[in-house]
């Protein structure tokens, strides 16, 4: 069994930036596969109106004015590295867009299922004869518009739901569905459904001391999995020293799953806080954070040697 | 409240002392008018490049991400090094400072010999080691409980340091002449006799520009601590919004309860009083006849008041104000200590958190050992004087800061443009950011000379400036070994490597 270089990234919610940075990360870290795990697309749609010559959008609750080509193309560069769509749109188009969310979620799926194309696109182009591995699949934030895009790429992998062996030889069953989360997002369900899930994964696998579980959601109280406590309003709980109160969020049938078969290692984040890595009896699991807001490509790089790790880093590139 | 505990409000008690006995012709008010305008850049810097990069680690990770992942580990390593220097000095400052003047203030407005002698005796060795282990092990339960539990103890300690504020400048509030009849009748001495007596030895009565100028560096120095929450940026919320609060707004405020602390002594015990006893005690004149260890204002509480509750207050305040630092440094060291451990500078083991209430245990047992060693080492050996310079190391630090925030946006373009809109400010076309960084570098710069001058502590010690320059040595050493290791491995230097955006 062969050496392997794994790059894991997650959460890049549709930032640009990241993404190229993912797609470059394989040469750049000699690594032999990259692996995207989830919650890749946009949240955002940002409109551009065009007056009198100038081109006006509001960003990141601040006016921001491009008054030249040129300074309006790095605007949609910028809109885009954040992780939003950038729309051309007039005043009175913005104002159907406003009243009609039916037709706002409508262009919300367009540009965001265009953008994952050109993602594929640049991955193909940039990866192709590398022998780089690339494996991309939605997380519990990513709707399912952009699972066919994904699977029509000639050279990345979607490896939803199934196993796929990296280098040949470590199997990876993948999920990008989580636990319900307060936002009820379009890959949410519930704990049962989850473990039935994980359970019809796991029946797959045949070695297990090789296996990466690529699940989105992470272990249960594994200090991978804490988040802000909200209220009702969605609203963070503040402790004292403006510090939020913090709870675990991850899932007991990942867990449970992970304390019963003891992979290799578990791959996770869906947390973007929660950056970390810990050990639940041999399985080595990691959550590289993120940090797409800031152009910055979080992720973990290891180094597997058969049945161990050799090495693992949490980079920020 | 966490940047204002680790500043210790009433520690401007003792730096009133010391800066009046060093810089004659010093006006100590008038030094806040100068501490807090030097203070702001360095506010405002740490402040946005949390912003920026609002990550557990502070200057570690700003200073690794813009100049170099050695540099930021080794001005990391040193404050933590200097602060576990300065938490072995806390138990002794409680007891010593703050519990022992109380009782004997008590002791002697009641007449109360037992009191006295009881005050000399919680001053001993026995007693500050005995305190230090109690306190190293209520700390370490305390913050295994997380932050919130962190919180709300210091929350605690905050009320009563700030009641034993209060009871000072309420102490105060009769004003000169009702000190004077008190110290006439108490002291053995007179205050006509200890400002003749002063000015006779070379006390100068007057104030100057230049001895307040140069007296600022007490007041900027107990300043320190304004920016810690920085270095805990990962856990805060709204961390723009709430650093430029806890970090600017920490400054500004500790900064008007310093100039009201020092106003009410002046009122309390008359400015030129104050400066003559502070002078004839640090000059070390045979004309310091006071029975107390030193004329710092919670000893001197007795001749100002009679009131055993405002002494009592004050001592309770005092010592709480050291506890509540201690608190603070170890809560930030863990925190530089688990970022090290997260880059695998330090091993991994270190970051390991507990599952119940998520803090970095293995980091938090270290630290709190590393304390209980330093304390033992203070008080039975002379080694610690070698961390003398300590502060000329922090501001070393905070230089080494300066120069990575003036870069940052050149040489992290990518981070800086992603960066929050304030902290992305232009002014004349320059960034703010890098402004911000050459005022901080010029104004550390500064301070860091300073406090190597004789004025502040003597005659320059040059086995401790090595001990600072060991202690860099040491980091680099560290960082390079665990560096040369993981090169058979995963480099150590891709850790923050910018990936090829294009």
């Amino acid at each position: 069994m062969s050496k392997l270089r794994i790059l894991f990234v997650t959460d890049v919610h549709g930032s640009e930036r990241c993404f190229i940075k993912f797609v470059n990360a394989g040469k750049f870290y000699n690594a032999n596969a990259l692996i995207l795990g989830g919650d890749i697309t946009g949240k955002l749609v940002v409109p551009i109106v065009e007056k009198e010559g100038t081109y006006v959008c509001e960003l990141m609750s601040s006016q921001q004015v491009a008054r030249s080509k040129e300074e309006l193309a790095k605007l949609e560069k910028l809109i885009r590295d954040i992780g939003y769509y950038p729309y051309h749109t007039s005043s009175s188009e913005l104002e159907t867009l406003r009243s009609s969310p039916e037709k706002l979620d409508q262009l919300f799926s367009k540009l965001m299922c265009e953008s994952v194309e050109k993602w594929m696109s640049i991955a193909e182009e940039r990866l192709r004869g590398t022998n780089i591995e690339c494996y991309v699949s939605p997380g519990n934030d990513d709707r399912f518009e952009i699972d066919s895009i994904i699977s029509k790429s000639s050279y990345v992998k979607n490896p939803e739901g199934q196993l796929v062996k990296i280098g040949g030889s470590h199997e990876m069953i993948t999920t990008g569905f989580t636990n319900m989360t307060p936002w009820k997002c379009p890959r949410d369900i519930p704990e049962d459904e989850l473990a039935a899930k994980v359970e019809a994964l796991t029946s797959l696998v045949e070695n297990f001391e090789t296996c990466i579980f690529n699940f989105h959601c992470p272990p249960c109280n594994s200090g991978l999995d804490m988040a802000p406590k909200l209220d009702e309003n969605l609203t963070p709980v503040l402790g004292p020293g403006a510090a939020p109160t913090m709870i675990p969020v991850g899932s007991p049938s990942v867990r449970a799953a992970i304390e019963k078969f003891q992979p290799l290692m578990g791959l996770h984040g869906h947390i973007h806080e929660s950056r970390g890595t810990v050990k639940l009896g041999k399985t080595l699991c990691l959550n590289p954070g993120s940090e797409y807001t800031e152009g910055i490509l979080r992720g973990a790089l290891i180094d597997i040697d058969g049945k161990k790790i050799d090495d693992f880093l949490l980079t920020a590139g | 409240m966490y940047n204002i505990n680790a500043m210790g409000i009433l520690f401007v008690l003792p730096y009133a002392t010391w800066g009046a006995g060093l810089y004659l012709g010093v006006d100590l008010p008038g030094t806040m008018l100068i501490a807090l305008p030097m203070s702001i850049p360095i506010a405002l810097l740490y402040a946005y490049l949390s912003a920026a990069m609002p990550r557990t680690g502070g200057d570690y990770v700003w200073v690794s991400r813009s100049l170099h992942p050695a540099i930021g580990f080794m001005s990391n390593f040193l404050l933590s090094i200097v602060l576990i220097g300065w938490i072995a000095v806390e138990p002794a400052w409680t007891l010593q400072w703050g519990i022992a003047p109380m009782l004997q203030g008590i002791g002697m407005v009641n007449g109360d010999p037992g009191l006295i002698a009881l005050a000399t005796q919680i001053s001993s060795p026995t007693s500050v080691q005995i305190l230090g282990l109690i306190y190293f092990v209520a700390i370490a339960l305390t913050l295994v409980r997380g932050t919130k539990w962190t919180f709300r103890v210091q929350w605690g300690m905050f009320i009563l340091i700030v009641l034993g504020t209060l009871a000072f400048i309420v102490a105060a509030l009769p004003g000169f002449s009702a000190f004077q009849q008190r110290f006439d009748s108490m002291s053995g001495t007179t205050v006509s006799d200890v400002i003749n007596n002063a000015v006779s030895e070379g006390f100068v009565t007057e104030s100057t520009i230049q001895a307040t100028f140069l007296g600022t560096i007490f007041s900027f120095l107990n300043l320190t601590g304004y920016f810690f929450s920085a270095y805990f940026a990962g856990e805060i919320k709204n961390v723009q919004k709430s650093q430029i609060i806890a970090v600017v707004g920490g400054a500004v405020i500790f900064s008007a309860v310093m100039w009201v602390c020092y106003q009410a002594i002046y009122l309390g015990m008359g400015k030129e009083f104050f400066g003559a006893i502070s002078y004839l005690y640090m000059t070390g004149s045979s004309n310091y006849t006071l029975p107390l260890l030193a004329p710092f204002p919670m000893f001197l509480m007795p001749y100002m008041t009679s009131n055993t509750v405002l002494i009592f207050l004050v001592g309770l305040g005092f010592a709480m104000a050291p506890l509540a630092a201690g608190l603070a440094y170890i809560f930030l060291i863990t925190r530089n200590i688990f970022a090290w451990s997260f880059d695998r500078v330090v091993p991994t083991k270190l970051s390991s958190l507990d599952r119940r209430y998520n803090s970095p245990y293995v980091a938090l047992i270290l630290v709190v050992v590393l304390s209980m060693v330093a304390q033992a080492v203070w008080l039975y050996t002379n080694f610690l004087s070698y961390m003398a310079y300590g502060i000329t190391a922090l501001f070393l630090g905070t230089a080494i800061t300066g120069i990575a925030g003036a870069v940052f946006p050149y040489r992290r373009k990518d981070i800086f443009e992603a960066a929050p809109a304030a902290a992305r400010r232009k002014v004349g076309g320059i960034p703010l950011i890098t402004i911000l960084g050459v005022l901080t570098f010029a104004v550390s710069a500064f301070v860091a000379t300073a406090t190597l001058l004789p004025a502040y502590i003597g005659t320059i010690n040059y086995n401790y400036i090595a001990a600072i320059i060991v202690t860099y040595v040491v980091a680099i050493a560290i960082y390079f070994v665990s560096s040369s290791y993981r090169k058979k491995k995963i480099p150590l230097e891709l850790t923050f490597k910018e990936i090829p955006p294009e």
